[in-house]
């Protein structure tokens, strides 16, 4: 597809458009190196048209460029963030990836990715992404949890996604804390981009560093996640660092305590807070915040359809996936994506209660216990496990497994093996950080109490 | 009558040992009443200080019998934090056992 306006077409002046590190480029460079990127990928690979491959990077001039590349050469991109490794193969697997690109994130934009043709090759390529191909245009297949533990893979067509980036708006200097895997740290790259920003990438996500780079690049839009900016608030790094150039700090992707809310309109007093709703397979919708300290918002944009059934929030979008490669689809035969959210409504007000379900949100990453009691149940010594969530005023909530074991275990060295164990299987914010030893006649009550307590809020 | 503070701190240490095993090298904590828990140079992340905390509070549990309660927004926000280092932390300990 075209990607100009995904670059303030025409990108003149130049003017500094990625940094990362004390690397930074311009809009003119960011420019050629698309075009460069683009010669070298195709003269490698011949067309990229339809052709499905990861892109294993972070946000740099380099991957920047590349997926721009691939865009623009209509590939099915299947993006994979550093923290997302002990998921790659699933993801690869799952998406049918012919080809990996693999991009060191410090790589000089005068670099080139790294190409790992695909151990095996799919038979034949999954129904969702041959609509892709039959289609033409770029693809884009990004995973969340999945109830049944394992990550779900959801297709989209990338240009409904990107439609919404050809109306301009404000440039800002932006940090791009949100992930390279995830709709939210995408979103807020095109954003960026598209309206002649500059986006500064990360190094990593310390609150210290985060704020010392607003503050060297008097960055104007924070996107951020609840407890990432309680983690700053918690630590004072905001106090030590001048961050009155944010103009918007925007936050999702979990429950925002009001507590928390109000805590941060009366420390970071110049900026907006701003609530916004996104999820992997319908994109962000466009929002506004009824008021700083209020968690109610609007939620839509252009050809957006909103509506609540039995409490929960419904959403027709042109930008809803296809579907998931590896699960039944949750949008109703007529276009509505079931959301799974809980809301309430007041005119045209939402207030986002967070899912009616067993999943577990650490710090907004979605965590189901299914995936980590099967991994705990591979262990040895362990007769049975249940992983619920216990809330917690850092990282709303925390991950806790009760386990009970066939032979006595000291709790000590049981916390140690079952952390130890999932750290080489599942991502840092899966593994438990609790973990409690009960007898096994006694853990059949605390499934009950996890079943129980999910028909109360049913009910309520 | 509580333990001592020198059971006190040992815990703590036995708890950043556990942590820092955990850790890749760069990321790991030091082993005294210095340690920057909180705030400016600390090695934690959220994740890193919850992980820190909740083990702390279920060491105490399986010792002393005893919850510390150190996960509660009153504690993480308060100021000066009583997480701020390995010191303060141990005072905070200490104080809480003798009320």
């Amino acid at each position: 597809m075209e990607i100009g306006e995904l670059l303030l077409n025409p990108p003149e002046p130049a003017r500094p458009s990625i940094t990362r590190g004390d690397q930074t480029i311009n809009s003119l460079e960011l420019v050629e190196a698309v075009a460069r990127t683009r010669r070298w990928l195709t003269d490698r690979l011949g067309t990229l048209n339809g052709m499905v491959t990861s892109l294993e990077s972070d946000f740099s001039p380099l991957s920047v460029a590349t997926l721009l590349a691939l865009i623009a050469e209509d590939a099915i991109i299947v993006p994979i963030a550093p923290a997302s490794r002990p998921s790659r193969e699933h993801f690869l697997r799952t998406a049918g990836v012919q080809t990996r690109i693999v991009i060191e994130p410090q790589a000089p934009i005068s670099g080139a990715p790294t190409l790992i043709p695909a151990s095996e090759l799919p038979i034949e390529d999954h129904p969702l992404i041959a609509i892709v191909q039959r289609d033409g245009g770029p693809g884009l297949v990004l995973f969340t949890s999945g109830t049944t533990g394992v990550p779900k893979g959801a297709v989209h067509r990338l240009a409904p996604l990107l439609g919404k980036f050809s109306r301009r708006r404000k440039s800002f200097t932006t940090i791009g804390l949100l992930l390279f895997d995830h709709w939210g740290g995408l979103n807020t790259l095109f954003h960026t981009l598209s309206n002649g920003g500059h986006f500064i990438s990360l190094v990593d996500r310390d609150p210290e560093y985060v704020a010392s780079l607003v503050e060297r690049h008097r960055a104007q839009l924070l996107p951020a996640s609840p407890t990432f900016l309680r983690m700053m608030m918690v630590q004072g790094a905001h106090r030590r660092h001048d961050l009155s150039s944010l103009e918007v700090v925007s936050y999702g992707a979990e429950p925002m305590p009001e507590q928390t809310l109000k805590l941060l309109a009366r420390e970071l007093p110049s900026a907006r807070l701003q609530q916004t709703y996104g999820l992997i397979e319908v994109g962000v919708l466009r929002s506004r915040s009824e008021s700083d300290d209020s968690l109610w918002v609007e939620i839509g944009g252009e050809g957006i359809e909103v509506r609540v059934r039995d409490d929960m929030l419904e959403i027709r979008s042109p930008s809803t996936m296809l579907g998931y490669l590896n699960a039944p689809t949750p949008i109703t035969a007529d276009g509505w994506f079931r959301t799974g959210d809980r809301v309430d409504q007041r005119g045209r007000f939402f207030r986002i209660l967070g899912r009616d379900s067993d999943l577990i949100n650490v710090g907004g990453e979605k965590v189901f216990p299914a995936e980590v009691e099967s991994v705990i149940s591979e262990m040895a010594n362990i007769a049975d496990v249940v992983v619920s969530g216990s809330p917690n005023p850092l990282t709303g909530s925390i991950v806790v497994a009760t386990v009970a074991v066939v032979e006595p275990e000291n709790a000590a060295d049981l916390r140690a093996r079952v952390r130890k164990y999932c750290a080489s299987r599942l991502e840092r914010y899966k593994i438990p950080v609790k973990v409690s030893m009960v007898e096994l006649d006694l853990l059949a009550g605390v499934r009950m109490k996890k079943v129980r307590r999910f028909l109360s809020t049913d009910n309520s | 009558m509580g333990p001592t503070r020198d059971a006190i701190l040992r815990l703590i240490i036995e708890t950043i040992d556990e942590i820092n095993a955990e850790q890749e090298p760069d990321g790991r904590m030091e082993r005294s009443v210095d340690a920057v828990i909180l705030g400016q140079g600390s090695k934690l992340d959220s994740l890193g200080l919850v992980n820190l905390v909740i083990a702390l509070e279920q060491r105490f549990e399986e010792s002393f019998e005893v919850e510390l309660g150190l996960m509660d927004e009153e504690v993480m926000f308060a100021e000066p934090s009583p997480l701020e280092t390995v010191g303060s932390l141990l005072t905070y300990i200490e104080d809480h056992y003798r009320s």
